[in-house]
């Protein structure tokens, strides 16, 4: 059986708890976006745009954030990188992946900033937000792929199950 | 018109905003609910994923129905509109038949899910794929119906999401 690295490291947690708050903060941050830049034509273009930069600030911190503790040695995917070979080349795709995201919420953010509230397109920023919510969307779901599949060749147990029972404490220590 | 009437028109058009408002809170928890249970984990659990999808969907799918329903009333905010402002009629009726078109895509996914469970074969990216077409139309379609409600009315339809 493959052995996995310690999981009390990150602050004490458990790398698949981090993993999945990490997510859960870029999705809530995400449905900022979303709710932001579905405002009505017509509304405050002052506002919108105030409202549009900050979903965007909160979104490229929490997609920071979550990066940064993936790329920790201890981290989950650095977990499965270093000790499951077979899924290394997922795990380098699902990191470079992450990073373009990361690329595109930031031209975004700069697009935003430097046009003023007056000169934004509504529709073209509509569309961008959306291929990037998909986008973000579709890597949650490799990534859980990944993650489940590490986890079952591992234990041979559902993670998710596990997870939804309260469990996500079985990552042994190196 | 005299004061009482008056009254009585406003808190129409209050409880009409309020209907919609709900109708939308409710299909956009549908659509957050559907897309966590499409991004969680397929493969080695097709089984297990394909019914936590389809229930999800189908969860929608009677959201939409409810607002698609409360939408068509003759005293929906959207009827009110198309009586009140004609001009906007077309993007009304647009809105209606775009909406009535994600609905039978939901349909069909859903009828093609329960065909997988009997066939015992899943493509859960294609239908990821299928179903991120589907949250990306039913989010324009809000944007789209949150614009023409504020240029009836001023009105944010989704303020205080």
């Amino acid at each position: 059986m493959t052995e996995l690295p310690d999981q009390s490291r990150l602050d004490g947690k458990p790398p698949v708890s981090t993993r999945y708050e990490d997510q859960d903060r870029t999705l809530r941050a995400l449905h900022q976006l979303e709710h932001a830049v579905s405002a009505p034509r017509g509304e405050d273009g002052a506002k919108w745009h105030r409202d549009l930069l900050e979903a965007l600030t909160v979104l490229q911190d929490a997609m920071a954030e979550e990066q940064a503790n993936a790329d920790r040695p201890d981290s989950l995917l650095s977990n499965l990188a270093h000790t499951q070979p077979r899924l290394r080349s997922r795990t380098r795709g699902t990191r470079v992946h992450y990073q373009q995201l990361r690329h595109t919420a930031a031209e975004l953010l700069r697009d935003v900033a430097i046009t003023g509230a007056l000169d934004l397109e509504r529709d073209d920023l509509r569309r961008r937000v959306a291929r990037l919510a998909s986008a973000l969307r579709y890597q949650r779901g490799r990534e859980s792929d990944l993650i489940y599949e590490a986890y079952y060749d591992t234990f041979e147990a559902d993670i998710e199950t596990e997870i939804t029972a309260g469990g996500d404490h079985r990552f042994p220590t190196v | 018109m005299d004061d009482a009437s008056r009254a009585h028109a406003e808190q129409d058009a209050q409880s009409r905003f309020r209907t919609s408002k709900a109708d939308r809170d409710r299909s956009l928890d549908a659509i957050h609910l559907l897309e966590v249970h499409a991004a969680s984990a397929g493969p080695g659990r097709e089984e297990e994923w394909r019914a936590s999808v389809q229930g999800a969907l189908e969860t929608l799918r009677a959201a939409l129905s409810q607002q698609a329903e409360n939408s068509l009333g003759p005293d929906s905010l959207l009827s009110t509109i198309r009586t009140e402002q004609p001009h906007l009629c077309p993007k009304i009726d647009q809105l209606r038949r775009r909406h009535q078109a994600v609905s039978e895509q939901i349909d069909e996914l859903n009828t093609e899910l329960r065909s997988v469970a009997e066939r015992a074969v899943i493509d859960i990216a294609d239908i990821r794929q299928t179903l991120d077409l589907i949250a990306t139309e039913l989010r324009y379609q809000r944007a789209r119906e949150s614009d023409l409600v504020y240029e009836a009315y001023s009105l944010d339809l989704g303020e205080g999401d």
